[in-house]
């Protein structure tokens, strides 16, 4: 038995050297027990690829694909293989085919034969009435038991699996849990090393161990299957292929446990209350204080004790007065940890703030629940609580809204009277006063001082220009001469007196040309009827070298230029 | 430079001019003070009204009426009163945290949320001055920019330009928040309910539908006086109708 076998079941083709192999490590295997598939190719390190979902209605497949190559010389010629296998789990009992697979190395396709194999029925099982088995039972499995196959929905039905083995086992690895669809599951024992104890099974002997327990309550009733759980056990074989050899080696199996069909009973119809708890419970309520003033807090608890799925069994609805202010509860769970059903309490605390004075009562507090053994809806109550509630010695009517400030205000005195300097005024007095106009004032003085500094500066120098201006008319009369002399020496006179005039006049000194003179002085504005006559005196002034003039011509000149000089004078101020 | 003199000696007249006093008052406000403090509120109050009634006010006056009125209970006429104070001296620290103490006890409560942080900090810089004194101030800053201009003009230094900038911006600036100030003041109406409870009406009639009660002590927005009816709106926007004689107006 302790031979290793291997069922060499085909040789799909050799070409080029390459061989396929396809091949199952057993073909007569208890049920929980696993099969590897191997498609290997020989003379060739290329890994064949191939369709394996085909084999996924009778097998479930827990491990692979596992990948391996190697290469050995064999009579002076290097081989190479390489090889994919699969741990296959059956899904049924009796004669499984492995239908023809579809494999393609290197470009090549192949097809296997269909390959046979049976799985019979483990006679160390609980299900034990077949006589006929046709192998000894298995030496190594896990059986999955129930405390409950027909529990109501929301009652705790308790599973373990237990791993049974005939052979020493050098290792246990838990590789696939259930999904427990349809459940509410709690793990309430998972052991870190396996505690073997020896037991009698049909008459063989055993050593088992709890792998795990779980607390499994039913959310929906009807037919529910439990899914097996999948296991790796490793194993010690001794190597019979070679002779040579003296140690033995570890081999690793999957195994997965039964599965378990539960039918869920659905919970009676309940009058009135909407709870869905289920177990045994009591319940109890404690309040902090019952003499309290107005706006003080106080606790209400309500603990609930008992067996049953302890997170979600809860209280009836309460209908606080609506003279209490209600905070959110503060909810704590507390879990037995021992046993196998899942028990203990669950504490509900509420503040509560009294917002009026007056006597408050706070009704029963009840829990509604399916009592499994009674087989009937329970309900149990707590006393009603009355609160005596003083009026609050605050003067305010309400708290709330209040900032931390002002919290921190309250009942605090106002500050004392204010015996400073009083600064009387007048209410409602304009923003106009007498200051305002004053600074006002002060500052438009301000920007206009030098402009009227600068105004000044300009008119004593224009007064001193008008001063020499006005004496001008002076100077020049007095250049003429009083007589006239020569006729070239009195225009002389004349040109010079009016020269004169002008640089007296612009303020700039200046010789002129007689056209200059006459520019200057039409610049000036001087009048036709003014200036014609000088125009010509200039001129006459100017030919008086090359043409001769009378005697009483240049007397007359002379008489006229003083005039003139008058007039220009008279409009040019 | 003659006229710069001229101006210096009208800046010393008119501070002289501003500094008058009555002797009157005087006797009011200490007899109101020593009463106050023998526990006569009422007769604290009689006093401290009298120099209201003729026309004169301070912010102590306002203060210490304030204190009176907290003392007698009238909680309308104690928020008035520190509210009036706070508008002469916004930031009278007393004043402030008496009217919170006051506002502790009225019984509506409105909560202003949280302005944005740019307009509190510009609440907080006009709250430093009251409107007058915005006026003053951008005035002092104005005589500053006129002096600096005309040294500079007159002595052609051209160092004097930066400064000049600067209290130009000064100057607008306080001219502005001045002007908001004043704005505000005149242009906002408020009032203190100060019946201990109040009606709120549609229309100003009482046959009109009621529409909220308020109680003493609230402070109020005035929006407009319609023979003996004031139309008063709550900081959360609501608007109604009340007596003429149920609102103590604040300006």
């Amino acid at each position: 038995m302790k031979k290793f076998y291997l069922y060499t079941l085909l040789l799909v083709a050799v070409s080029f050297g390459t061989t396929v192999k396809v091949s199952v490590d057993r073909d007569k295997i208890t049920e929980g027990d696993s099969i590897t598939l191997t498609v290997s190719v020989e003379g060739g390190s290329e890994a064949p690829a191939t369709e394996i979902s085909v084999l996924d209605n009778d097998f479930r497949i827990v491990s692979g694909p596992n990948q391996s190559t190697s290469m050995q010389w064999i009579n002076g010629q290097l081989s190479s293989s390489s090889s994919l296998s699969w741990t296959l789990l059956p899904r049924r009992k009796g004669a499984i085919t492995i239908p023809s697979l579809n494999i393609s190395v290197a470009g090549k396709k192949y097809r296997s034969n269909p390959i046979n194999i049976t799985v019979y029925e483990n006679n160390a099982g609980t299900n034990f009435n077949s006589s006929k088995a046709k192998i000894p039972a298995s030496k190594y499995f896990i059986e999955a038991q129930i405390d409950n196959d027909n529990p109501y929905r929301g009652e705790q039905v308790t599973v373990s699996y237990v791993l049974y083995t005939s052979v020493e086992l050098t290792g246990f690895d838990v590789q696939d849990m259930p999904s427990f669809q349809g459940f509410w599951k709690d793990e309430i024992y998972s052991p870190r090393n396996l505690q073997l104890h020896d037991v009698r099974r049909n008459g063989k002997r055993y050593r088992a161990a709890t792998v795990k327990k779980l607390a499994l309550f039913p959310t929906r009733s009807g037919e529910v299957t439990i899914e097996p759980m999948t296991a790796v056990v490793s194993v010690q074989v001794r190597d019979n292929n070679y002779n040579w050899s003296f140690f033995s080696r570890s081999k690793s199996y999957t195994i997965a446990s039964n599965s378990i069909d539960l039918k869920v009973r659905p919970l009676p119809v309940n009058q009135g209350a909407k709870s869905a708890s289920v177990g045994n419970w009591s319940i109890k309520s404690r309040i902090s204080s019952t003499d309290i003033k107005q706006d003080d807090a106080v606790t209400l608890t309500i603990s609930i004790k008992g067996t049953g799925n302890l997170q979600s069994v809860d209280i009836d609805d309460i209908r606080f007065p609506a003279e209490l202010e209600v905070f959110d509860p503060d909810i704590k769970v507390n879990q037995n940890t021992k046993g196998d059903k899942i028990s203990g309490s669950k504490v509900i605390e509420y503040v509560l703030i009294p917002r009026e004075s007056g006597n408050i009562t706070i009704q029963p507090v009840t829990i509604t629940y399916f009592d499994v053994k009674k087989e009937k809806w329970v309900t149990h109550k707590t006393r009603p609580i009355t609160l005596k509630v003083a009026p609050s010695d605050r003067v305010f009517t309400s708290t709330s809204g209040l900032t931390k400030e002002e919290v921190k205000m309250m009942g605090k005195d106002i500050r004392f009277a204010d015996r400073s300097q009083v600064k009387w005024r007048r209410p409602g007095a304009s923003y106009i006063s007498r200051t305002t106009v004053a600074l006002t004032g002060t500052s438009l003085f301000l920007f206009l001082l030098p402009g009227i500094l600068s105004y000044r500066q300009n008119r004593r120098d224009v007064t001193a220009r008008g001063r020499t201006a006005r004496k001008a008319l002076k100077k020049a009369l007095a250049i003429l001469p009083e007589k006239p002399l020569g006729a070239e020496e009195t225009y002389y006179a004349i040109a010079r007196a009016l020269n004169h005039y002008l640089d007296a006049k612009t303020g700039e000194k200046i010789q002129r040309s007689t056209s200059d003179m006459l520019k200057v002085l039409t610049d000036a504005g001087i009048p036709e009827a003014t200036l014609g006559p000088v125009s010509e005196i200039l001129a006459r002034g100017d030919a008086v070298r090359f043409a001769p003039v009378s005697k009483a011509d240049v007397s007359d000149d002379l008489s006229l230029v003083s005039e003139l000089l008058k007039e220009v004078d008279n409009v040019w101020k | 430079m003659s006229g710069n003199n001229a101006g210096l000696l009208l800046l010393g007249s008119v501070i002289f001019l501003c500094t008058g006093f009555s002797t009157e008052l005087d006797t009011h406000y200490s007899q109101g003070l020593s009463a106050y403090e023998n526990g006569q509120y009422s007769l604290a109050i009689q006093e401290f009204e009298t120099i209201l009634d003729g026309d004169w006010e301070s912010s102590q006056l306002y203060y210490n009426l304030g204190n009176s009125y907290y003392r007698n209970g009238n909680i309308a006429g104690a928020v008035w009163a520190y509210e009036k104070c706070l508008q002469i001296d916004p930031l009278n620290k007393d004043a402030i945290y008496n009217l919170k103490l006051a506002n502790l006890k009225v019984v509506d409560r409105v909560d202003i949320p949280e302005p944005p942080f740019y307009l509190k900090y510009y609440r907080q810089l006009r709250k430093m001055l009251i409107p007058s004194q915005w006026v003053q101030a951008m005035l002092i800053i104005l005589v500053f920019l006129a002096m600096n201009f005309s040294v500079r003009r007159i002595w052609n230094l051209n160092w004097l330009a930066k400064p000049e900038l600067v209290l130009t911006i000064l100057l607008v600036t306080s001219m502005l928040v001045g002007a908001n100030a004043i704005w505000d003041r005149n242009s906002i109406r408020e009032g203190v309910i100060y019946a201990f409870e109040v009606k709120a009406y549609s229309a100003p009639n009482e046959n009109s539908t009621q529409l909220f009660d308020v109680h003493e002590g609230l402070k109020v927005g005035v929006d407009t006086v319609s023979g003996d009816w004031v139309e008063i709106e709550l900081i959360d926007g609501k608007s109604g109708w009340i007596h003429w004689s149920d609102i103590r107006l604040l300006n």
